[in-house]
């Protein structure tokens, strides 16, 4: 019993980021209909900016936190405008997203100048005893990780159902010739969507460091990650990409647990070709909406 | 230049591949008039709608709105300065409440409110009170107040083309663009409709140009009829003087052998 709390857990925790990615792929693929396969690379920023304005200047935590979600914010607002921007007129979503699996490399390799190879970590946002439920120890940063992560959830949703902006950058989403009409510059609405996604990128590389540690390389891998959690759920579903976050994190945390760590990452993989097999639209989506799509 | 014009179409030409769907179309839209736009399918009626609200790009001949030529500006732009329009295929926000739609229509006026209710900041509160009190009358206006809470796609095809005009209204047009605004609708709402187009043009003063296939409709509404067909203006009057023109009625019903 303790071992499959804790097992659930430390899934929660690492179900969390790839929710968090996953959701950072819907917003951008609502707003523009491309997957932004550098998602990852934005909760490495989070990590390895943290730690630098942290550790490595000795900044104060909050003063931290405002700076590194700054420069996330700079990193997705440059990528859109620079790489997105030119080519959106054209609609050769290929190209556009080529050009995102472009921008991971690059931001890889200057995070490895910066960075070099080694992990990096920072101390938990609070000190303090674990929690003890049932035998399964559980940190406090585990909370933190979930807490922010269900936190960064709600808002989003008031975000885009009960604000003006958010209806507006919904509306876009819904049918661009529509809202064009509406008068809604819809460039814009696009580069605010690679902002907010960059910064919830961000967000879960912040929270999880202290946990699981950061190093340049891990966003390749997470962007599998969070792309398969938004496909389980049905790609573009706010909803879905959360939920399959957490289960991605818990199937892959039992793998690991019960069978054998190795197999860990291939828990993604086999969802993915599973689901691109069987449920294309997902889970949860249906497979006319997905026809709809332009892709 | 006249006043009295609200646009003006000067020689609009436009081809798909080798089709020319437009040719030389040229023709005035007064300003408080209801102006109907009609012709067999295929005539290029929608296409020039789509020119007008900026969707499409005319190959050559100019539009010009309150005296001003337009067409360089982006369909945003257009409704900025006081285009709307509604689809022959509704482009309604499916997934969103019908009050949503409309609010989402008013984003034009209220863009830095907009803006600022995506910080949450508190100063939002009323701006947003305000939008959706104005978004409430206009529901009310065409009627589908009891609808508002329920999810665009959900409603019937009549419906849905009410608030297609609801979320046009929203935006304070000068013309507004209807793009057969009747189709799918039966009797009685058609006849709800002409109402409604009417009083769009009385009480709120609007403009109207309108795409439409039901000549009773269109009998029964216009101020100005022009006649399209195979890209070209074959005729251009009233009601009556449309419906005794040879031209047209060869058009619409063939040539007498």
């Amino acid at each position: 019993m303790s071992l499959l709390l804790q097992f659930l857990f430390s899934g929660l925790t690492t179900g969390s980021v790839y929710a968090l990615v996953g959701i950072g792929f819907n917003i951008v693929y609502n707003s523009t209909s491309i997957l932004n396969l550098a998602q990852g690379e934005f909760v490495v920023i989070g990590g390895l900016m943290m730690w630098f304005f942290l550790e490595g200047m000795n900044l104060p935590f909050a003063t931290s936190v405002a700076l590194t979600l700054t420069v996330a914010a700079t990193v997705a607002l440059l990528m859109e405008r620079l790489t997105i921007k030119p080519l959106l007129k054209k609609g050769d979503l290929l190209l556009m997203i080529m050009v995102t699996i472009a921008v991971s490399i690059l931001i890889r390799g200057l995070l490895m100048f910066k960075f070099g190879k080694d992990p990096y970590t920072y101390p938990p946002f609070t000190e303090g005893e674990p929690l003890v439920i049932y035998g399964a120890v559980i940190t406090q940063q585990t909370l933190w990780v979930i807490g922010i992560t269900a936190l960064s959830i709600v808002i989003l949703y008031l975000f885009f159902n009960k604000t003006m902006l958010g209806r507006a950058m919904k509306a876009c989403s819904l049918d661009i010739k529509a809202a064009r009409l509406m008068g809604i510059n819809v460039s814009n609405m696009v580069m605010l969507s690679f902002i907010i996604s960059g910064l919830i990128g961000a967000i879960g590389g912040i929270a999880i460091t202290p946990i699981s540690l950061m190093e340049y390389d891990k966003g390749a891998m997470l962007s599998v990650k969070g792309f398969c959690a938004a496909i389980m759920g049905g790609l573009g579903r706010g909803r879905g990409a959360v939920v399959g976050g957490f289960t991605l994190g818990i199937l892959e945390s039992f793998t690991a647990g019960y069978i054998h760590s190795g197999f860990k990452d291939a828990v993604a993989l086999l969802i993915m070709l599973f689901i691109l097999f069987f449920r294309p639209a997902g889970i949860f989506g249906k497979t006319e909406t997905l026809r709809l799509r332009k892709f | 230049m006249d006043s009295q014009i609200t646009i003006k179409i000067k020689n609009i030409s436009k081809s798909f591949g080798g089709l020319k769907a437009l040719e030389n179309v040229s023709f005035s839209v007064k300003t408080g008039q209801i102006h109907a736009l009609i012709g067999p399918n295929g005539a290029g009626k929608t296409t020039l709608m789509n020119i007008i609200s900026g969707l499409e790009t005319a190959d050559s001949g100019e539009i010009i709105f309150n005296d001003k030529p337009i067409n360089k500006l982006p369909p945003e732009k257009r409704t900025k300065i006081g285009i709307a329009r509604t689809f022959q295929n509704l482009e309604l926000f499916g997934e969103m409440t019908v009050l949503e739609n409309v609010m989402v229509g008013m984003y034009l006026k209220y863009e830095t409110g907009f803006i600022k209710s995506g910080l949450m900041l508190n100063s939002v509160r009323k701006v947003q009170k305000d939008i959706i009190t104005k978004s409430l009358n206009i529901l009310d206006y065409v009627g589908l107040n009891h609808r508002k809470n329920e999810y665009a796609k959900n409603l019937p095809v009549g419906e849905q083309r009410l608030l297609e005009i609801a979320r046009a209204i929203a935006a304070d047009p000068i013309l507004m663009l209807l793009d057969e605004p009747a189709a799918g609708l039966n009797i009685r709402e058609t006849k709800n409709l002409s109402i409604l187009i009417k009083n769009l043009k009385e009480e709120k003063q609007i403009t109207l140009l309108i795409v439409e296939h039901d000549m009773e409709l269109i009998m029964g509404i216009s101020d100005t009829i022009t006649v399209l067909n195979f890209g070209k203006v074959i005729a251009e009057g009233d009601p009556l003087s449309i419906q005794k023109n040879p031209d047209v009625i060869t058009a619409y019903l063939g040539e007498e052998d």
